[in-house]
């Protein structure tokens, strides 16, 4: 029995030397890239807030009669949430998955793999949005 | 790090496994839409005339995504047909798309930077 049982994990798919490898490898990369945006996006609330006290958008409002800088503020803060959110899962996947290859932590793994996995399917939605803009702007821009 | 072939005991647990499921899925997803959006930008550069920059842009974008193509075609495979090798593949293309991912990152600070020095030096000139 106990035979058959070690020819079954035989069988399975492991995270074995080579794999622990490439995750602790590519993590530290993904960690890089995260703390890298995370900086970028600290500059970019920056930038915006301080173009928000100015006033830089209020033109807007006089030539069309509406009030567009809150709108455009608006959209402005979600870009900036959905790319902090992306980045922290990026983030937490990176360390997450450092640790639990250094001290082979299972459940840590799991942790880890799940937030690349979340990070990819964000990521794919916006990546899915952003085509059709385009194809969307390609299209009217054609019938102009 | 390096580690020799073999288990260091961790597993692909049900649950890993159907994230790794997921990941390769959605990671296919993403390249395709970026290989497409590299081909409309390209398109639409040539209407534009800076076609030089769309091509370096899709370039890029193109490289670092068929190592990502790579991980969930790979990925994929080695769930289906329980391929240790096809498995550890892939995890090594998911840790050259970070890598190139990465250095080109550090290659665009470098070259933003010198162009600011370059554009602060012309500006001190000036004054």
């Amino acid at each position: 029995m106990e035979n058959v049982l070690q020819d079954d994990s035989m069988l399975e798919l492991q995270i074995d030397g080579s794999a622990s490898n490439s995750l602790e490898n590519g993590s530290w990369w993904a960690k890089f890239i995260a703390i890298v945006f995370i900086i970028v996006l600290a500059l970019a609330a920056i930038g915006i807030s301080f173009a928000m006290s100015k006033g830089s958008l209020e033109e807007f409002d006089y030539r069309y009669n509406f009030q567009l800088s809150s709108v455009i503020w608006i959209i402005f803060a979600f870009v900036l949430l959905i790319a902090g959110a992306i980045v922290m899962l990026l983030f937490s996947f990176a360390t997450k998955t450092s640790r639990a290859v250094r001290e082979l932590d299972q459940s840590l793994l799991e942790s880890g793999i799940g937030s690349l996995k979340i990070y990819l399917i964000v990521t794919g939605v916006c990546a899915i949005i952003g085509l059709l803009l385009t194809l969307l702007g390609l299209a009217s821009r054609s019938n102009l | 790090m390096s580690y020799q072939n073999e288990s260091l005991g961790l597993s692909l647990s049900p649950k890993l496994k159907e994230s790794f499921n997921t990941c390769a899925v959605w990671a296919r997803i993403i390249a395709i839409i970026s290989f497409v959006s590299s081909g409309i930008s390209l398109f639409a550069s040539l209407a534009k005339g800076s076609f030089l920059s769309a091509i370096i842009t899709a370039a890029i974008s193109v490289f670092i995504n068929i190592y990502l193509l790579n991980f969930g075609r790979r990925v994929k495979t080695a769930l289906d047909s329980t391929n240790q090798e096809d498995f550890n593949e892939g995890l090594h293309d998911l840790n050259l798309y970070f890598k190139v991912y990465g250095i080109i990152m550090i290659i665009a600070i470098v070259l933003l930077l010198l162009g600011m020095l370059i554009f602060g030096a012309v500006i001190m000139n000036n004054i």
